[in-house]
């Protein structure tokens, strides 16, 4: 039951919603946002300093050790990318092909690692590996390989979901085995979800930090490298900046650069389909073969991938009952700032999400409806790019800019966060509006509906769905986004729960219990927040 | 072998189930003499056109053409005559280099046929397919469909909804509804004497009148309508007094005078212009609206909404049903 | 019942044209059928007419008033598109009720309209079902309470009745045409069925990439069609190529190839290269020719029949190396002729239409595929 302001308020929307003023003044206001807080601050903030990146040269071992960690960025993340493809395609076709009941407990683990912090991650690991494998490049790799995971697989599983079997099917009525039918016709046809996954696993390897700062040890690449930087107390702050926008830039510059590269050309590239052998592509469509393949995929991904995100319930239960629980409940010290991160961390991840829809969802309709003509699809290839730049880079940008501006630090905090979470609630929503026919759309406005009725009566009610995993999206990586948050925060009053934590886990003097505590209290909080939005979605579906 | 049938009737399951992309719950299935029940789709030697197409997005004509020889392994050289002759054949030499985007409904359609009929198989599925394309189309390739796989000696079984297409080029017809086979015949069998009453609506046009058995004169059953006597050389071995009277509108005789005592009176009360024909609906004196069809010709064309006419329905081209359990309407709704 | 006219109006989208130059006139309470190949502009033309998209040139009035300028949520016309567009997500009664709520009418009202246009259309006992419950023939029939709900008298069809089976088609189309009738409206239904076009229509407009290429009774575009496209594209037609080689005060012998020659009623000048039309079912087989000084036999093989139900068709291969279609009643012509068998084909002279030969060749006029 709605009150009568709030229907007249409505109503007078749908009026002025005809209005080409109106409309104009929206979609601009959409697209001015984003220029304005998204695409020209960590441009700008690099450009002003860009004199500064002399200094570096007088610091050969320093730059020697920068040049060191931005080539170890890229190297290990195309080799994840690259394993986690081999690896989690077999589990996503699994799990859509497959017709037992199981998938849908696989379908459930996957999201693990997804739903949870990578901070807790980190340290789920680190508890996991130790003493096989100590922090350094493996377990890094190891770590790097568990959170992409399941990015892949989602993704593939949404293209194979998407996928018309019929191809496939067609192939075998000619007489192709169901191996030749696969890899002759369906991955090719899929060959646009790959190369995204592909993407999306690389630039998640080049931006996480929080996680990988705890596992890395001695090694660095590039946001550990930026992380360590910003902790070390010998070095002016002159010097400082220098080599901070001299590797952000490096790393911002060659990820696009990278990014826009790969989605040009791998489209382009084709594996040419050699000959076929049929009797031996026969027995491996056996199913014998697919057991085995089956058996080896999913032992990969328990032990590799669930085992470790989940390691943290025996120390966190531990510390639940030897009385640190007690203690982080009553306030004492350092709980005190522990619980004034969480607030500030909340705080900002709401607020960005709230930004992001007010002014994603004008954007998201001028990408899926062509409304600025052919600039559209340049329109749609930028708003990609705070994914794809490492956030501790932008972070780094974002700070030297708006420190100019002389903003606040919780300002400033907010801003960054919102850049980097700005994609995730745009493609989504572009994604599903697209999907709906634009003739119901055209039907609609013949029946005499006005743009802005239109919107809420058939545009949102079908795109449900995508606007709140969309939101849902930006909250969690907002809540789990720790490189920029460092790079942002210049006292310790306004550290988000992930800075802190990251840098309990490397401070000596926390105990065990209050690491496993911490990292508990905000897996378990953030669950919460989850299992909410993911309630409330299913009931609207 | 064309497989007809309103939508939902079960047609295209019945294909896939014949080609293996569907298992049947229960029965067997013999291609040839051989029992391929627990054969996957790539053994059983079947060519299969879907409705949707299905052209391979990522090749062109050529190598989707060529895709059933060399997804068997078969050596380039032995097939590339055929693949080129094939695709001469269907008038496709000018677009072997084009990829399906760039094709046209007709072209496509020509290509997945191509396709399916390289792969050597002797057996042709097709799950309707002409039917994306313009009705113009679709009725000049029929009958070159006909004509390739009568050329190649093949087998072949042919879904659609189109009865005109099925009528124009199967051996055989199969009605199909609900999941069931109504009736098996020939074009004409199933024409001019459906044995059931939902094929006599489904195939072509048809009248349809409720009446009863009153009696018998001079080798001829006499059927009351609605206190109307007509009478049918058909013999009505059934049991029970309520039957169904069927007779095509063009087999029906108008006339505006010279009627024999047991024509019927009527009205003109609609007519339309079906290119070589003219349809009339009339509304006869026991309240019945029989359809009429008549070539076009100078006479028929002067007949006019509102004219009195006098319709003769031919003995010989009567038909008798019992009157079905369900009711008439049930019994022969497409929907 | 309003009137819908078009002038001078074009239509691009980039480098392609939709609609050339058009001008249209419909008339109130009309039933215009629009026919054409997948391609033609038909569509373009109904989205013109509604508003969804804008003309690039010349005007559209709708009741003798520019509309150029009027949002199509004013116009309030009733457009179907080819699949109906049905609202997913709302029940019946909602798809049906939004346009009135959308016009302004209360709650109440909109939903008593809506359940009187659901009764009309057989569709109320299924008011609280979705749209993805219902068979093809009701969506249809819902797009069209849909349309109608708003108290629209424009109605436009984009291939209202393409989604269905073949039998289906044959039943719907009377149902179309006596709603319209039955309910006052100015109606455009495009389709690229000419056999649909020719039962409904009072007036079908030929269009063939954005032009009309003629417009008029079904009965004048079937027995007078303008122009080698319209005659192959509105019914089945037998086309034969030749020269004229004599002409006099009352028609033409035209050369055909390998020596036939056919006369015709028209007067044509001596060696143009021509094009004669004729139309299937007045392409009489016979037997013997009865006698042999008789004009326009032309002799040749059977080479396959085909039971077309009412009709049936026979191929004919003639002596000249021409293929002809023969389509006579069944009741005329069952079981009198075999494949093989060798006939004679006769057409009367007053049965031959003449067109000029088509620039780029007959066979690309022809063209459908």
């Amino acid at each position: 039951m709605k009150s009568n302001s709030v229907l007249w308020l409505i109503r007078k929307i749908d009026n002025i919603s005809s209005l080409n003023s109106i409309k104009c003044l929206v979609y601009a206001s959409s697209i001015i946002f984003f220029i304005a807080l998204i695409l020209l601050p960590p441009i700008t903030g690099i450009l002003i300093y860009a004199e500064q990146i002399n200094v570096v040269l007088y610091e050969p071992d320093l730059l020697a050790r920068a040049n060191r960690a931005i080539v170890q960025s890229f190297v290990t993340a195309s080799i994840v990318a690259i394993l986690d493809l081999i690896a989690a395609l077999p589990l996503a076709w699994l799990i859509v092909r497959s017709k037992t009941r199981i998938v849908h407990f696989l379908d459930a683990l996957v999201d693990i690692p997804f739903l949870m912090p990578t901070a807790a991650l980190g340290y789920s690991s680190l508890l996991f590996w130790d003493p096989l494998i100590s922090p350094g490049f493996t377990l890094v790799l190891l770590l790097h390989f568990a959170f992409s995971y399941p990015v892949i697989v989602r993704v593939m599983v949404g293209e194979l979901l998407n996928y018309k079997e019929v191809y496939e099917v067609a192939a075998r009525t000619l007489g192709a085995q169901p191996l030749t039918a696969v890899r002759t016709v369906t991955l090719p046809l899929l060959k646009p979800g790959i190369i995204a996954s592909f993407l999306l696993a690389f630039a998640r390897s080049l931006s996480e930090t929080g996680a990988t700062v705890m596992v890395a040890g001695s090694w660095e690449n590039g946001p550990v490298f930026l992380f360590n930087v910003m902790d070390m107390v010998n070095l002016p702050d002159y010097m400082k900046s220098g080599i901070l926008v001299y590797v952000s830039s490096i790393l911002i510059i060659t990820s696009t650069a990278i990014f826009f590269l790969i989605t040009l050309l791998a489209p382009k590239f084709k594996l040419p389909i050699r000959r076929v052998l049929p009797n031996i592509e026969k027995k491996l469509s056996s199913t014998e073969t697919v057991r085995i393949r089956n058996a080896l995929t999913l032992i990969l991904f328990l032990l590799i991938v669930i085992a470790p995100s989940i390691f943290t319930v025996w120390p966190m239960a531990y510390a639940f009952l030897d009385g640190t629980l007690i203690e982080a409940l009553s306030g004492m010290d350092p709980w005190g700032s522990f619980w004034r991160s969480m607030l500030i961390s909340y705080a900002i991840s709401s607020l960005s999400t709230l930004i992001n829809i007010v002014f994603g969802l004008p954007a998201a309709i001028i990408i899926a409806r062509h409304k600025l003509g052919e600039a559209s699809s340049i329109f749609r290839a930028l708003v990609n790019i705070p994914i794809i730049v490492p956030s501790i880079a932008l972070g780094v940008s974002l700070r030297l800019f708006w420190e100019k501006v002389l903003l606040h630090e919780f300002w400033i905090l907010l801003f960054s966060h919102t850049t980097i979470t700005y994609t995730y609630f745009v493609a989504s929503m572009a994604a599903a509006i697209e999907s709906i026919p634009i003739e119901i759309e055209d039907v609609a406005s013949t029946l005499g509906a006005k743009p802005f009725p239109i919107f809420r009566r058939i545009t949102l009610p079908l795109t449900k769905y995508s606007f709140f995993s969309g939101a849902v999206l930006v909250f969690t990586r907002a809540l789990g986004e720790t490189g920029a948050a460092k790079a942002v925060a210049k006292s310790k009053e306004f550290w988000t729960l992930p800075v802190l934590l990251v840098s309990w886990i490397r401070d000596k003097s926390r105990t065990e219990s209050q690491k496993a505590l911490g990292i508990g209290l905000y897996i378990i909080s953030s669950f919460m927040i989850l299992l909410a939005l993911r309630f409330i979605t299913r009931r609207k579906r | 072998m064309c497989i007809i049938g309103p939508s939902g009737c079960g047609k295209t399951t019945l294909i896939k189930c014949i080609a293996g992309i569907i298992k049947p719950d229960e029965g067997d299935i013999y291609i040839g003499d051989k029992l391929v029940n627990d054969l996957p789709i790539e053994d059983r030697g079947i060519g299969y056109v879907f409705q949707e197409i299905a052209l391979f997005p990522h090749m062109n004509v050529y190598d989707n053409v060529y895709y059933g020889p060399f997804a068997k392994g078969w050596k380039k050289s032995s097939v590339e005559n055929l693949v080129k002759e094939m695709l001469n054949m269907m008038g496709l030499r000018e677009r072997i280099k084009d990829y399906p985007d760039a094709l046209s409904g007709g072209a496509k359609q020509k290509t997945a046929v191509a396709r399916a009929l390289i792969s050597g198989s002797q057996l042709l599925l097709l799950d309707e397919p002409l039917g994306s394309l313009d009705a113009k189309v679709r009725k000049v390739l029929r009958y070159e469909l006909r004509r390739l796989v009568k050329d190649l000696g093949l087998t072949a079984i042919h879904v659609t909804h189109d009865q005109e297409e099925a009528m124009s080029i199967a051996d055989r017809i199969v009605v199909m509804r609900a999941g069931e086979i109504v009736e098996v015949g020939t074009p004409l069998d199933l024409y001019m004497h459906p044995k059931k009453l939902f094929t006599a609506n489904f195939v072509g046009e048809a009248n349809f009148f409720v009446g009863e058995l009153i009696g018998e004169e001079e080798n001829s059953v006499k059927i009351d309508v609605n206190g109307k006597t007509i009478y049918s050389t058909c013999k009505a071995n059934f049991e029970g007094k309520k039957v169904v009277a069927v007779i095509r509108p063009e087999f029906i005789v108008i006339k505006r005078k010279d009627a024999p005592k047991e024509a019927i009176r009527g009205v003109i009360e609609r007519k339309s212009f079906l290119g070589a024909s003219v349809r009339l609906e009339v509304r006869t004196e026991n309240d019945c609206m029989i359809a009429v069809k008549k070539p076009l010709s100078s006479e028929s064309l002067k007949l006019e909404v509102g004219d009195q006419v006098n319709l003769i329905l031919p003995r010989e081209s009567l038909l008798i049903y019992p009157y079905p359990e369900e009711g008439l309407e049930k019994a022969i709704s497409i929907e | 019942m309003p009137s819908i006219r078009l002038v001078n109006v074009t239509k691009r989208y980039g480098k392609i044209t939709a609609i050339k130059n058009l001008n249209l006139t419909i008339n109130d309470g009309e039933y215009v059928c629009v026919l054409g190949p997948t391609g033609s502009g038909k569509t373009t033309l109904l989205k013109l007419i509604a508003g969804i998209i804008k003309p690039d040139a010349g005007e559209i009035y709708i009741d003798n008033k520019l509309v150029n300028n009027v949002p199509s949520h004013e116009r309030n016309v009733a457009y179907v598109p080819q699949h109906y567009a049905l609202f997913p997500h709302l029940k019946v009664i909602d798809n049906v009720a939004f346009g009135p709520l959308s016009r302004g009418f209360d709650e109440k009202e909109a939903y008593k309209i809506s359940m009187q246009i659901l009764e009309m259309m057989r569709l109320a006992w299924r008011a609280n079902s979705f749209p993805n419950e219902l068979s093809g023939g009701m969506q249809q029939r819902l797009a069209l309470a849909r349309g109608l709900a708003s108290g629209a008298k424009i109605l436009l069809l984009d291939e209202p009745l393409g989604a269905l089976d073949a039998r289906l088609r044959v039943e719907l189309r009377y149902k179309l045409r006596e709603l319209a009738r039955e309910n006052r409206l100015t109606t455009i239904h495009v389709t690229h069925d000419q056999e649909e076009a020719m039962i409904v229509a009072d007036r079908i407009i030929v269009l063939r990439d954005g032009e009309i290429q003629q417009e008029g009774p079904p009965l004048h575009i079937y027995n007078k069609p303008k122009s080698i496209f319209v005659a192959h594209f509105v019914g089945g037609a037998n086309f034969f190529e030749g020269f004229v080689a004599e002409s006099d005060e009352y028609g033409s012998w035209v050369q055909l190839r390998n020596g036939l020659i056919l006369r015709v009623n028209d007067i044509k000048p001596v060696g143009e290269r021509v094009v004669i039309m004729v139309r299937e079912e007045r392409t009489e087989i016979i037997k013997g020719a009865k006698r042999r000084e008789e004009i326009n036999l032309l002799p040749g093989r059977i080479e396959g029949i085909s039971f077309l139900g009412d009709f049936i068709s026979h191929l004919v291969m003639l002596d000249n190396g021409d293929i002809v279609n023969s389509k006579m009643p069944t009741i005329m012509s069952m079981g009198k002729f075999k494949v093989g068998e060798r006939v004679y084909v006769r057409l009367r002279p007053e049965n031959l239409l003449v067109y000029s030969y088509p620039p780029q060749g007959l066979y690309k006029e022809l063209e459908v595929i």
